[in-house]
């Protein structure tokens, strides 16, 4: 019988950084045997890295280790590695699946522990050549699914599982570890429907009665009000509130999660952004939008937006907002209806997007916003050579050239405008800093000349000085041409500086848009499952 | 006192289960090499010509035997003729040569040494010297060459499954 | 019809099949997820029925008598299946068609080469050039183990080139050290000193494991040792899928990084499997050889790749699943293609070149083909896996 004073786990002043990067700082929290510990917090707040820390993964053990101490029942561990922690008793079922998918659900829980027959040929080469006591696996993994009580057949491949029973195989497989203690768990119920969340939560309680410690990371809210005991959220690499699971409701929560003072000068600034346009065109929109992005799947998406508006849309990661845009034009396959300008745009079909009037400043600045090892000049005039037939001169009235000149120009001038630092228009875009790269991403699409511009992920990795820049060009731009931009963010407070209006996408659908002049829990709230927003308020 | 790292060493003689199969694997790899050794010796081929040819030696002359017949190992009796040669196959060492002459029988059991690759045997000696093994049993130093001409690789004859 | 016209006919038919399946992943994907049974059958086992067809149509035009068909089908099978085998655990491991087993060929050889020279005959003869090739396929296959794993993804072309090079040092040794550094003293050495012969008499272990236990059923010769011989390396095959390495080479073939975050040694165990393969490889060569009669030095190990690879596929394996049932398919309906092929050219154009003509298409044409069908069904299950998955999410969603 353990001591009950000691906790199961204790972190003491757990620090983080990445080479100068701060991402924790002063992590303190307990966590006794048979809790369930809620982690909140918005995306960057710290919860993965404070995850990987505990599970001793390399992108922490190689790149400088952290600050502070863990301890486990009183004394201190180090962790060199994941399987330290595993044979510590920690288990961690991740949001991607880590299971084999040709194997069945047997298979995979007790994969690389199978038990085995003693076979001759293993004094010859090894352990490896003893056979597998398939009949023993099966009692193994058996007993680790009664924990969970769920209805999961030991025997059926996990390929042709549905996703809820995939998890529920991950979960077993830490379970039949022995002397598991603290199972972490990330995200579990992404993926879920909501009978299988449902069925996982109740299996939760259930291993709290063999001893079993939970983290619990989620943002459904609901979900931690019903079966954590205790609840912590961070914020900004730090823990915001520790508090225990009585008469506690969803709107604190996700106060706690997001809030912030939003300042002044922001709230001018949405005052003025919104006399820009014309309240009643809609330039675009969107019908019962689905898109098949790996990592951002779009469900169903409606929504309208105005003419000479700076639209924002806003959501945690993986509900769905990036997927928005590379679905629209059609990077990624996607259906419903898009209708732009009154015309009705085909899918999957880039150039015809472009040749629409419709441009897009992609995420993947490095993967399909940049030809890296060709010159900026290539990069700001390549996506306008290709769909809308410019900078080519015609030789003899047949043969298109290339017309380096005018070329030239236009990217001096975009280098000018923008305040692109770099030697010169020929220099090759895999030398410049990032920032410097998301503004020729920029100028590229700036020179499409386009009617409507998405903007996806603006200023992710970029310095705060060229943040600002990047986002004032964006105002300019919209001031000065008239130009829809439709922007992308996983940073709220960059929306609320330059948006009107801000849409919040969760669960691949959209689940509120409200003036940005909004206070921080009403986003908070739609972000965390829309429909359980609807309840509380 | 601190503990010992044992596991560290290549050779782990400490470990039973490692003690174990190192002698298993060891008999196993001194088996196999023995068997190489013994199908090494056992399956070596000689090719001997039964010779019943007038041969000299050490200035006795040996006159041909006409009609004699002969069994060499567990081949068939065949017969043989003066200034006749006879080829067989010998695989292994110990053989064996039965000859009926006159009525009587020349029997020797005999070791072919290894390396010889072709030998003679010369009948007339054998007769005549049956237990004096090296008199009647000599190598062939001279390997016989094959006359075809194919000193180039010949281009890629495909297909010649 | 005449001849052309049916010729004309038939390829035409095959060409429509060919279309039908490739138009079918583009459109029907999203639409309706799954054809109906039996022409979901057809399209998976389309190469083996192709050659069921071809192989009618030429034993047909062959004029061959049935019993010469089986005797030489049993030839066959029991000639090449070892080597196929061979292929079989590369590919439960996940590096494709190890076309590297022309490493464990040349071993074999090498094997060969010395027991001919020191004139060791018969069964002996055999184990002991089976034996000799053994530590030399162990350190070719281990060494062509690492270079793979650097080559994840792209293991056959590298398998393939592989074999070109080590071609070139087998013949380094055999043309140049042989009769210089190694010793040979026979008549397989070239009269210049060095280099062994073109064309090496194996006379002495000639259809020695064949005859080893002869069987005769009217006209038709079963060399039965080889076939027990197979039979052997077959349950070896089946009690190896049930050891634990087997299984770590399944889960490492399926998803490596799952694997080795399980703690399997995902590098040690591909390497494995092309040691395991390439000894066998060895091996099969040795009985493949010994079947022949005649060593054809510097040629015999490179053909044996393709024709081993192409074989098996032609039983309906797949570059990424491979069972002892497509071995066996396979190696029937091969080199049934291949035996009655330039028969059947000669009797119906009068021109046996036709057949040769054929045989040679037809080889580097199913392994094409194979590869083409193999990438395009898997496409097609991901995309239909793909949209099935979000049906699902959504419809239970929604529910």
């Amino acid at each position: 019988m353990s001591d009950n004073n000691i906790p199961l786990l204790e972190v003491r002043n757990v620090k983080k950084d990445f080479f100068g990067n701060v991402v924790l700082k002063d992590i303190n929290f307990t966590l006794k045997e048979g809790e369930i510990l809620g982690l909140v917090g918005e995306n960057g707040a710290g919860k993965s890295t404070l995850m990987k820390i505990l599970f001793g993964m390399k992108e922490i053990t190689e790149t400088g280790g952290y600050e502070g101490s863990i301890l486990l029942n009183g004394k201190e561990v180090k962790f060199k590695s994941s399987f330290d922690a595993l044979n510590a008793g920690f288990g961690m079922v991740h949001q991607e699946f880590s299971l084999i998918p040709e194997f069945t659900a047997t298979e995979n829980i007790v994969l690389n522990r199978e038990s085995v027959k003693y076979s001759f040929a293993s004094e010859l080469y090894g352990d490896r050549l003893n056979t597998l006591d398939r009949e023993d696996m099966r009692k193994r993994a058996v007993e680790a699914i009664k924990k969970l009580q769920v209805n999961l057949d030991e025997n059926m491949s996990v390929s042709q599982m549905p996703v809820g029973y995939k998890q529920f195989t991950e979960i077993s497989r830490e379970l039949s570890r022995d002397g598991m203690k603290i199972l972490i768990l990330d995200e579990p119920t992404a993926v879920l429907t909501e009978n299988e969340a449902e069925s996982l939560l109740q299996a939760m309680k259930r291993l709290k009665a063999h001893g079993i410690a939970i983290i619990f990371i989620t943002h459904r809210l609901q979900e931690i009000i019903d079966v954590c005991d205790k609840i912590i959220v961070m914020r900004d690499g730090k823990i915001v509130e520790d508090m225990k699971n009585e008469n506690i409701n969803i709107r604190q929560i996700a106060k706690a999660m997001v809030g912030r003072e939003v300042s002044q000068v922001q709230n001018e600034n949405s005052a003025q952004v919104s006399n820009n346009f014309s309240e009643d065109e809609t330039i675009l929109e969107v019908k019962n939008l689905w898109v098949d992005m790996p990592g951002e799947i779009v469900h169903d998406v409606n929504l309208k937006v105005k003419r000479g508006e700076i639209l924002g849309i806003a959501g945690l990661a993986g509900q769905g907002k990036i997927g928005i845009p590379n679905g629209i034009m059609g990077l990624f396959n996607a259906g419903g209806e898009v209708i732009f300008n009154g015309k009705k745009l085909p899918h999957n079909n880039p150039k015809e997007c472009i040749k629409n009037g419709l441009a897009f400043v992609s995420e993947d600045r490095r993967g399909v916003g940049l030809l890296l090892d060709e010159s900026l000049e290539w990069n700001v005039s390549f996506g306008a050579m290709q769909a809308q037939n410019r900078f080519l001169k015609k030789i003899c009235g047949i043969i298109k050239w290339r017309d380096k000149a005018d070329i030239k120009k236009t990217t001096e001038r975009c280098i000018q405008a923008l305040q692109i630092k770099c030697t010169s228009s020929k220099q090759k875009a895999r030398e410049l800093s990032g920032g410097n790269q998301q503004k020729i991403c920029l100028a590229k699409a700036f020179v499409l000349k386009p009617k409507l511009l998405f903007v996806s992920e603006a200023t992710r990795g970029i310095d705060i000085g060229a943040k600002a820049l990047v986002l004032d060009a964006l105002k300019k731009y919209n001031k000065e041409s008239g130009v829809t931009i439709v922007m992308v963010s996983s940073e709220l407070e960059e929306l609320r500086s330059v948006c009107s209006r801000i849409a919040v996408v969760t669960d691949g659908k959209v689940a509120g848009i409200l003036p940005s002049s909004s206070s921080s829990d009403e986003f908070g709230l739609l972000m965390v499952a829309g429909h359980e927003a609807k309840e509380a308020v | 006192m601190p503990k010992m790292s044992s596991s560290k060493a290549l050779f782990n003689f400490s470990n039973k289960v490692f003690r174990r199969r190192f002698i298993i694997r060891t008999v196993v790899a001194v088996l196999i090499i023995v068997l190489g050794i013994v199908m090494f010796f056992i399956g070596k081929n000689h090719i001997v010509h039964l010779s019943n040819i007038k041969t000299t030696i050490d200035g006795v002359e040996y006159k041909p035997v006409d009609n004699i017949s002969v069994k060499f190992d567990k081949n068939k009796t065949f017969t043989s003729y003066a200034d006749f040669s006879d080829e067989v196959s010998a695989v292994g060492s110990k053989h064996s040569l039965r000859v009926e002459y006159n009525g009587n029988v020349y029997e020797k059991k005999f070791k072919i040494p290894h390396s010889y690759r072709n030998v003679i045997i010369s009948l007339p000696v054998f007769i005549k010297d049956t237990d004096n093994v090296d008199k009647w049993l000599t190598q062939i130093n001279d390997v016989v060459v094959d006359d075809s001409s194919d000193e180039e690789m010949s281009e890629t004859g495909e297909f010649d499954m | 019809m005449s001849f052309k016209t049916k010729m004309n006919n038939f390829f035409k038919g095959v060409k429509d099949k060919c279309v039908s399946l490739f138009k079918s992943s583009k459109t029907k994907v999203l639409k309706k997820p799954t054809l109906n049974g039996t022409k979901e059958l057809l399209i998976k086992n389309i190469v083996p029925i192709m050659f069921i067809v071809i192989g009618i149509i030429g034993v047909y035009f062959s004029k061959f008598s049935a019993a010469t068909i089986v005797n030489e089908m049993l030839t066959r099978l029991a000639r090449n299946s070892f080597l196929v085998i061979s292929l079989l655990i590369p590919i439960m491991a996940g590096m494709g068609l190890n076309f590297g087993m022309t490493l464990g060929a040349m071993a074999g050889q090498i094997g060969l080469i010395l027991i001919t020279d020191w004139g060791i005959v018969g069964i002996p003869g055999i184990i002991l050039a089976a034996i000799i090739s053994t530590p030399i396929s162990i350190l070719l296959g281990w060494w062509c183990g690492m270079i793979l794993n650097k080559a994840k993804g792209r293991e056959m072309v590298t398998s393939y080139i592989i074999g070109f090079f080590v071609n070139g040092v087998y013949q380094l040794v055999v043309l140049f050290m042989m009769g210089v550094i190694i010793p040979i003293k026979s008549e397989i050495l070239l009269p210049r000193g060095h280099g062994v012969r073109n064309m090496v008499n194996l006379q002495g272990i000639r259809k020695s494991l064949d005859n080893l236990i002869p069987l005769r059923i009217g006209t038709v010769n079963i060399p039965v040792a080889a076939f027990i011989l197979i039979a052997l390396l077959c349950f070896f095959i089946i009690w190896f899928r049930k050891t634990k390495l087997g299984q770590d080479m399944r889960a490492v073939s399926s998803d490596m990084e799952v694997a080795r975050a399980s703690g399997i040694n995902v590098e040690k165990t591909r390497v494995l499997s092309i040691i395991i393969s390439t000894v066998l490889a060895g091996y099969g060569m040795i009985v493949y050889l010994q079947n022949m009669g005649t060593l054809n030095t510097y040629n015999s190990h490179m053909q044996i790749g393709m024709f081993s690879a192409a074989a098996l596929l032609v039983g309906g394996a797949s570059v990424a699943k491979a069972n002892i049932r497509n071995v066996f398919l396979g190696v029937i309906l091969f080199h049934l293609m291949f035996y009655v092929a330039p028969y059947a050219g000669k009797n119906l154009i009068g021109e046996a070149q036709l057949g040769e003509y054929f045989r040679v298409f037809v080889s580097y044409g199913v392994i094409t083909i194979a590869l083409v069908i193999y990438e395009v069904s898997k496409r097609r299950e991901n995309r239909i896996e793909a949209t099935l998955l979000r049906e699902s999410t959504e419809g239970e969603k929604n529910a």
